[in-house]
């Protein structure tokens, strides 16, 4: 009980974060994703079930936030990214840091190519610049997640 | 059986995601239903609640950058309005001989906005003013630049406005001199494009974009955006309109709220 209260409040935490600190931080009008790097290090920590279920709620949070017509496109991303981050849960001390690494970006931009294909569906948006918004979300997540991780490792709970 | 068990109990964590992606298409096929927005009006009392986070030094550089812009503009306005003046008294005098009932003046509320939402991509802003204030779901919001969308969502003390630039939004347009009249849908970022018009080379790139007041929400005349490019896709017999809107809803801090806009309103 104790920990769903702690993770709830950092998920809390970090929703507010997202809301007041990300649209500072932007590059080229891509915000970073804090809550995404948070359902990584839970994933990673907790496994997939966990990583389903907050990635789930907290990418249905950030839709209700943020959009009046698109529920669901973060939701849908972020429970696909709480799945594959969460086989890291038990393979941490098996894996190499650099698969790690790899595997993080692959997650990111899994992540990035199905909510950005969501949102651009009923414009005429161009496969460049679809492309390059993928590329832009993926890499600052990445760089965000990987630059963290050298400073608070990834760990699985049981470990 | 106790095979099909142990399948199931094997790939429980492949068909929990599956739980999760077929509710989230739900969702996605369904975003405009009232469950929808009785989630968010539940999200927009608690952002409306919190108060904001203090001033920090950007802050009062960006302050200071913002207010030499206002300065300015307050200067082209007032030059401009010196112009109008003249304008309006000959407009009066006309009114006169004409018998025309005098104009009403829209009625504004000035408002903070509060929150741009948790996403990647921003297609609603939250403003700090609410069913308290007056504010109404379908009244249109503007920024000094121009239209920046409609008040959609509205609590007592927060509202969250459906942005021109979100991929649902369409708006009857005129364009140029002409007053040709199209519909508005927004393309990436903020570029847009007005399309099922005939040009003839009466629209060229700088025109102007206002609402054309074909519409309950919208009164006519208000500012959306400059003309960009004409062009003809080979096939069609209609141009296509790309413009530039005038308002950036990613950087906008303070808004207008149009409470009342004429006796249609």
């Amino acid at each position: 009980m104790g920990q769903i209260l702690k993770i709830t409040l950092v998920l809390f935490m970090t929703m507010l974060a997202q809301l007041y600190a990300a649209p500072m931080l932007s590059i080229a009008d891509v915000r970073p994703d804090f809550i995404l790097v948070l359902i990584i290090f839970l994933s990673s920590r907790y496994g997939r079930f966990v990583g389903i279920t907050i990635g789930f709620l907290a990418g249905l949070s950030q839709d209700i936030s943020g959009s009046l017509t698109v529920l669901g496109a973060n939701a849908l991303a972020k429970s696909v990214v709480g799945y594959t981050v969460g086989t890291l849960n038990g393979n941490l001390a098996v894996w190499t840091p650099k698969v790690i690494n790899l595997y993080i970006f692959g997650s990111i931009l899994g992540h990035a190519l199905i909510y950005q294909t969501v949102m651009v569906q009923g414009l005429d948006t161009s496969w460049g610049i679809l492309a390059t918004n993928i590329l832009i979300e993926a890499l600052i997540s990445s760089i965000l997640v990987i630059s963290i991780r050298y400073m608070l490792p990834l760990v699985s709970a049981e470990a | 059986m106790r095979n099909l068990f142990e399948l199931l109990f094997y790939i429980r964590e492949l068909l929990y995601l599956l739980l999760a992606i077929i509710i989230s298409l739900m969702l996605l096929l369904t975003g405009e239903s009232r469950q929808a927005l009785t989630l968010q009006a539940g999200y927009i009392e608690i952002v409306g609640s919190i108060p904001r986070p203090g001033l920090d030094l950007s802050d009062f550089i960006s302050y200071k950058q913002e207010n030499q812009v206002l300065r300015q503009q307050l200067l082209r306005y007032s030059l401009l309005n010196a112009e109008l003046a003249d304008v309006a008294r000959e407009n009066e005098h006309l009114r006169e001989i004409l018998q025309f009932t005098e104009n009403t003046p829209y009625d504004l509320q000035v408002a903070e906005v509060i929150s741009r939402g948790a996403s990647s991509v921003v297609s609603t802003v939250t403003l700090n003013v609410g069913r308290d204030q007056g504010i109404m779901s379908n009244q249109p919001v503007l920024s000094t630049d121009g239209l920046i969308g409609k008040t959609a969502n509205v609590s007592a003390r927060a509202t969250v406005v459906h942005l021109i630039n979100d991929r649902n939004f369409r708006l009857s347009v005129k364009l140029g001199e002409a007053g040709l009249r199209g519909i508005l849908r927004p393309l990436h970022g903020s570029l847009g494009e007005v399309s099922g018009i005939t040009t003839d080379g009466m629209i060229k790139p700088g025109d102007k974009v206002l609402t054309s007041g074909f519409s309950d929400i919208y009164p006519k005349n208000l500012p959306v955006a400059v003309v960009e490019e004409v062009y003809s896709i080979p096939g069609e017999t209609y141009s296509r309109v790309r413009v530039h809107m005038l308002a950036d809803p990613k950087v906008v801090e303070h808004v207008f709220v149009m409470k009342w806009h004429g006796p249609d309103s």
